[in-house]
């Protein structure tokens, strides 16, 4: 049986990944339009594209950081 | 040691020889193959393109016409002896296989027209087969007479209206698809009246007009007839071609190797011939300026002198200009130079990262993916693409880099003992090696530190570069972000994983915050890198993060997946479908994100604390032989 703390704790560390989730989402909508439309004109910047696309990226992986650590001190795993 | 970390040296040099001399130092400077021309800025006279250059450019338009005409081989080999430039014009001019090519060539492109024009006129002739038509004649007479085709369906009903009209002739034919109709009328009203529904069904496409123009149509003869001669024609037409082309093969076979010899030879005399208009020229001398890597003065010194005997001088010139950057590691790592140039090139007067960015990208790679068997998998599959693409091209560069990271990736999964997902420890082997889930903890804290070790090196390149650039203070601020790296993550592991006293931690707490305002003060308009300090260090958690991603997805589809009889042979099938699309899957995900990420943190995180880039790449006066070999010296 899970406790009420430990519940809580699991549902913090949901929403953290939510957020950076939600957050890379919307920074990639713009990142990836743009992108295209720039690759359209200059398909030799797919690289460069690519390399930004994955920029936002880090937001999701603050929420993963922070979610590992909340159910460390839930003690969860 | 500091060396690894900087491009190679380079010296400018102005080049004087006597103008005599000029074709010989050309050919050898050529061949030597460590000269990068610069136009000089001596108020000296231009030089010119060698005299034979427009002929030479005649020539190889015309080799590369005939080459692109032939068939390629799959295999190009062999290894022809160069021609200097005077004799490869003179071979060339007696060379008749290049003509015969051409002759070829043209017939072929004059039958493929007729062939055109020939299945037109055997489809309009055909179609009116089992009519006495002669169709030769219709243009000839006085009456207004049209030919059309059009579907049947449509068109039949309103030709059947037509039978008997006055002022109308028509004849029709019939192969129940499609209807072949000729039209004559008189102009009267009674039959202009008559056909106006077959023309408004003309006019919206129901039928179109056929070409009695053609040439094959002006044959004097019945259709039916027309067809079989038209049939025949268009055979030995086919006939012909395929026997031009069976010869074009038989030409590509003995002579494609020597024809791609040719414009070679041509490349390389072109090449040597357009490069004196590098050159400056008084009455007597040739002068050359250029950069050379530093280490091949001397040969370059002794070859030169060889060639001219002794009657040449060579001095450094002293340049404000950023000399070209050369990166030179060996064959193996060469994907890694060309990643470089292709992102953005070190400059001559910075660190060059290039050795740091291949061990970490190894790193992270193999720590994002960790698995053995994906790791094999991927070596097959980077394997494969290196033998068939273009070495020249990205493709086979990326990988390259691929192949590379296989290793690491082997490496990793031993270490955590993963294998497709699955634990050897739970079958055959006693080794359990460091598992994932169990030790997420550990492996954010190896993420971390590989994070700060990173940033260190990068912040101390960065402090390098301005302390060469006499920008002192930044070059200062550089230092004290390193302080507040690593001050910062013993005071995290002091303060929240209770790692020293108090007193210690707020020594090491107090030390961060002194330093960190010490990098906003010091670094200026930099200074806002202060504040990328602690997101930059944990942006390298997502080394754990991707890892323990391609593991936790492995294991579920492992779970769910793995084949099993106890259900029956069709739920076996199916499982093993699922079990490899799902594996093959997290694996391509696994490797695109592992080389995505990889790369992103040497970029974002690692370069932005000292590259700047841009760097003109070092481009030799240097040819590369595929086909032909250097021409024997006659002494």
């Amino acid at each position: 049986m899970i406790g009420l703390e430990s519940a809580i704790a699991a549902i913090g560390a949901g929403l953290a990944i939510l957020g950076g989730a939600i957050g890379t989402g919307l920074a990639q909508e713009g990142i990836g339009s743009a992108g295209m439309g720039l690759l359209a004109e200059k398909p030799e910047s797919t690289g460069q594209v690519l390399l930004f696309l994955v920029i936002p990226e880090t937001l999701v992986i603050f929420g993963f950081v922070i979610a590992i650590l909340i159910m460390l001190a839930a003690g969860l795993i | 040691m500091m060396l690894m970390f900087e491009t190679e040296p380079m010296q400018k040099l102005r080049i004087i020889f006597l103008a005599e001399d000029k074709p010989r130092v050309i050919k050898a400077l050529h061949k030597f193959g460590y000269l990068d021309f610069r136009k000089s800025k001596l108020s000296l006279v231009d030089d010119s393109p060698l005299a034979y250059a427009t002929q030479l450019y005649e020539l190889l338009v015309r080799v590369e016409g005939a080459l692109a005409i032939l068939p390629k081989p799959k295999k190009i080999e062999g290894r022809f002896e160069h021609l200097p430039a005077e004799k490869l014009v003179k071979v060339l001019g007696k060379e008749k296989v290049v003509q015969e090519i051409y002759d070829i060539a043209n017939r072929v492109s004059m039958l493929e027209e007729s062939k055109q024009e020939l299945e037109e006129a055997l489809y309009i002739a055909s179609g009116f087969s089992c009519t006495s038509i002669n169709l030769s004649r219709l243009r000839s007479t006085k009456a207004s007479i049209a030919c059309y085709a059009g579907e049947a369906k449509n068109l039949e009903p309103l030709l059947a209206s037509l039978h008997g009209t006055r002022g109308i002739a028509l004849q029709e034919c019939s192969n129940g698809k499609e209807v072949f109709f000729a039209i004559a009328s008189d102009k009267s009203e009674e039959a202009e009246k008559a056909l106006s529904s077959l023309y408004s069904a003309i006019r919206q496409g129901a039928a179109k007009e056929l070409n009695l123009d053609n040439k094959y149509l002006q044959e004097d003869m019945q259709a039916r007839q027309l067809a079989r001669k038209l049939k025949q024609a268009l055979e030995e037409n086919e006939e012909e071609r395929s026997m031009l082309k069976a010869k074009l093969e038989k030409i590509a076979k003995g002579h494609y190797a020597k024809l791609a010899a040719y414009a070679e030879m041509l490349h390389i005399e072109l090449d040597r011939a357009n490069a004196s208009s590098n050159f400056k020229k008084t009455e007597k001398t040739s002068i050359i300026e250029g950069w050379v890597p530093k280490k091949k003065l001397d040969k370059l010194e002794e070859m030169l002198k060889k060639e001219t005997k002794g009657k040449i001088a060579m001095e450094p010139i002293a340049s404000d200009e950023l000399a070209p950057t050369l990166l030179n590691r060996p064959k193996l790592l060469k994907p890694f130079d060309f990643a470089m140039v292709f992102f953005s090139p070190p400059r001559s007067d910075e660190i060059d990262p290039t050795w740091v960015f291949i061990f970490a990208f190894l790193i992270f790679y193999g720590f994002m993916v960790s698995d053995v068997g994906y790791g094999i998998l991927s070596l097959i599959l980077a394997t494969w693409v290196t033998k068939v693409t273009n070495p020249e091209g990205m493709t086979y560069n990326a990988a390259k880099v691929w192949q590379l990271g296989t290793i690491p990736a082997i490496l990793f999964g031993i270490l955590t003992n993963q294998y497709f997902g699955l634990q050897l420890d739970q079958y055959f082997l006693p080794f359990r090696g460091i598992d994932w889930v169990k030790n997420v903890t550990s492996f954010m804290l190896a993420s971390i530190l590989l994070g700060i070790a990173e940033l260190i090196i990068g912040l101390s390149f960065g402090f390098v570069n301005k302390y060469r650039h006499g920008e002192k203070l930044k070059a200062y601020s550089k230092l004290t972000s390193i302080g507040a790296i690593v001050l910062g993550a013993l005071f995290t592991y002091g303060a929240f994983f209770g790692g020293f006293e108090k007193g210690i931690n707020m020594l090491t707490g107090i030390s961060t915050l002194v330093l960190f305002v010490a990098t906003i003060v010091l670094g200026g308009s930099e200074g806002s890198e202060a504040m990328s300090l602690l997101t930059h260090t944990l942006s390298y958690t997502r080394l754990m993060g991707f890892g323990l991603t391609s593991v936790m997805i492995a294991y579920l589809i492992d779970l769910a997946f793995t084949p099993t009889l106890a259900h029956g042979i069709l739920v076996f099938v199916l499982l093993v479908i699922a079990f490899l699309v799902l594996h093959t899957l997290n694996m391509i995900v696994s490797i695109f994100e592992g080389i995505v990420q990889g790369v992103r943190l040497n970029i974002v995180e690692f370069f932005t604390k000292f590259y700047t880039g841009g760097g003109i790449v070092f481009k030799p006066f240097a040819y590369k032989r595929m086909l032909t070999k250097e021409e024997k010296v006659v002494k």
